[in-house]
């Protein structure tokens, strides 16, 4: 009946409300504390990484997986931005580049008359 | 007794009809508190407990400081590791953090999975049965009625009155294709790693459903994983998974904890006898 309000947000503790909570920020300061000073434990979280990573990958492919192959593809089939094959801009270049070409062409051939009238 | 004392008795005694009416003008209380005890599930269960007189029964759920931090830290991050000797209590609050999360977050749907199948129905069997004697009040947040909770030999499944549930999945193959949105590993130390990285885990890729029609990803509860265990060895599937928590509890925070504890606090307690240690 609350949640039909609207999506309840979170509780927000900035700083620790007891002693159970300050006993909780401490385990962590001190477990951070003791993993980055500790010289020896790098190739431990060296693999641990790369699991992590391994694992975030197949979690992702899972996602896609889970949104399923037709909502991709209708996705992609009504993405008109990204279906367009050539938009103003691409015009716009390539009139420019156009112009650009003839001016090159005419100031190529006026150096050659040019040339032929040294001659 | 005299007359005066039966009417006031009865006065005490006096049911009140909980309304919609009544509930709507509260609700933006309700839902301060909500968020509240989301956090603070000890509080919770304190709350549930104390009646006019403001004060826990005597036969009711006392909590020791460990186990109020255990909860808080099992209910404020999305992946928890947990590691704690015998007689911790650690599968007793576990349930429990399941139970809460399912009064809490309407239409949750969590799961408990262990080395067996029916070693994850007998866990939580008898730590439902013993919560609901010592808070009667998560008794009557579960829906009884026919078809609803159900308990067999190697399957149980809770069902609440606000539509969530949690029930136990089996650590194999047949469980592969289930959705659920959280739940606990008991006893990760015994379960087989293919099966819970490939069959248990994705089980848990869709969000909840909220009652306003939304779907809030970063919820907490979303894929949220407790792996709770006693001591285990070094090179185990459980091993790397405790060790990529670690690292995640210093690189992110706001997500992951691991915890542990040693055999002194249950005796401390006077949970695990002294001398049951000594014949050991």
């Amino acid at each position: 009946m609350c949640e039909k309000e609207g999506f309840i947000p979170r509780f927000y503790i900035d700083s620790p409300n007891d002693k159970v909570d300050r006993c909780l920020q401490d385990m962590q300061k001190y477990t951070r504390t003791l993993v980055m000073e500790e010289m020896n434990l790098g190739n431990l979280i060296e693999n641990a990484v790369k699991q992590i990573q391994v694992d975030k990958e197949k979690e992702a492919l899972r996602d896609a997986d889970a949104a399923g192959d037709d909502d991709a593809f209708e996705t992609e089939l009504f993405d008109e931005e990204s279906n367009a094959f050539l938009n103003d801009e691409d015009f716009v270049q390539l009139k420019e580049y156009i112009d650009e070409g003839a001016q090159d062409d005419e100031e190529f051939l006026e150096s050659l008359i040019d040339d032929e009238d040294m001659l | 007794m005299a007359l005066a004392d039966l009417l006031e008795l009865s006065n005490k005694q006096k049911k009140i009809g909980l309304s919609e009416e009544r509930l709507k003008p509260i609700i933006p209380y309700l839902r301060q508190y909500v968020a509240f005890w989301r956090e603070y599930p000890d509080l919770f269960i304190d709350f549930l407990q104390t009646g006019e007189s403001g004060e826990i029964p005597e036969d009711g759920l006392h909590f020791y400081f460990y186990q109020r931090v255990f909860l808080r830290a099992a209910i404020r991050y999305k992946y928890v590791y947990m590691v704690f000797p015998r007689a911790y209590s650690k599968s007793f609050l576990s349930v429990l953090v399941l139970m809460i999360r399912c009064i809490l977050y309407p239409r949750a749907k969590l799961f408990v999975t262990s080395g067996g199948k029916e070693q994850a129905a007998g866990i939580i069997k008898e730590k439902v049965d013993e919560l609901c004697n010592l808070v009667p009040a998560l008794d009557r947040e579960l829906d009884h009625r026919p078809g609803k909770t159900r308990i067999s030999k190697d399957y149980c499944i809770y069902m609440f009155k606000n539509g969530s549930y949690f029930d136990n999945i089996a650590a194999r193959e047949t469980s592969r294709g289930k959705r659920r949105h959280g739940g606990l590993v008991e006893e990760c130390v015994g379960v087989d790693g293919t099966i819970l990285s490939e069959v248990i885990i994705p089980t848990m890729n869709v969000a909840r459903l909220c009652m306003d029609g939304t779907m809030q990803p970063e919820e907490t509860l979303n894929k949220s994983q407790i792996f709770v265990t006693t001591a285990g060895w070094k090179g185990t599937f459980a091993y790397d998974k405790l060790i990529q928590f670690l690292v995640w509890m210093i690189t992110e925070p706001e997500k992951a904890l691991v915890l542990g504890g040693t055999w002194r606090i249950p005796v401390l307690m006077k949970l695990l006898d002294r001398s049951f240690l000594q014949d050991l």
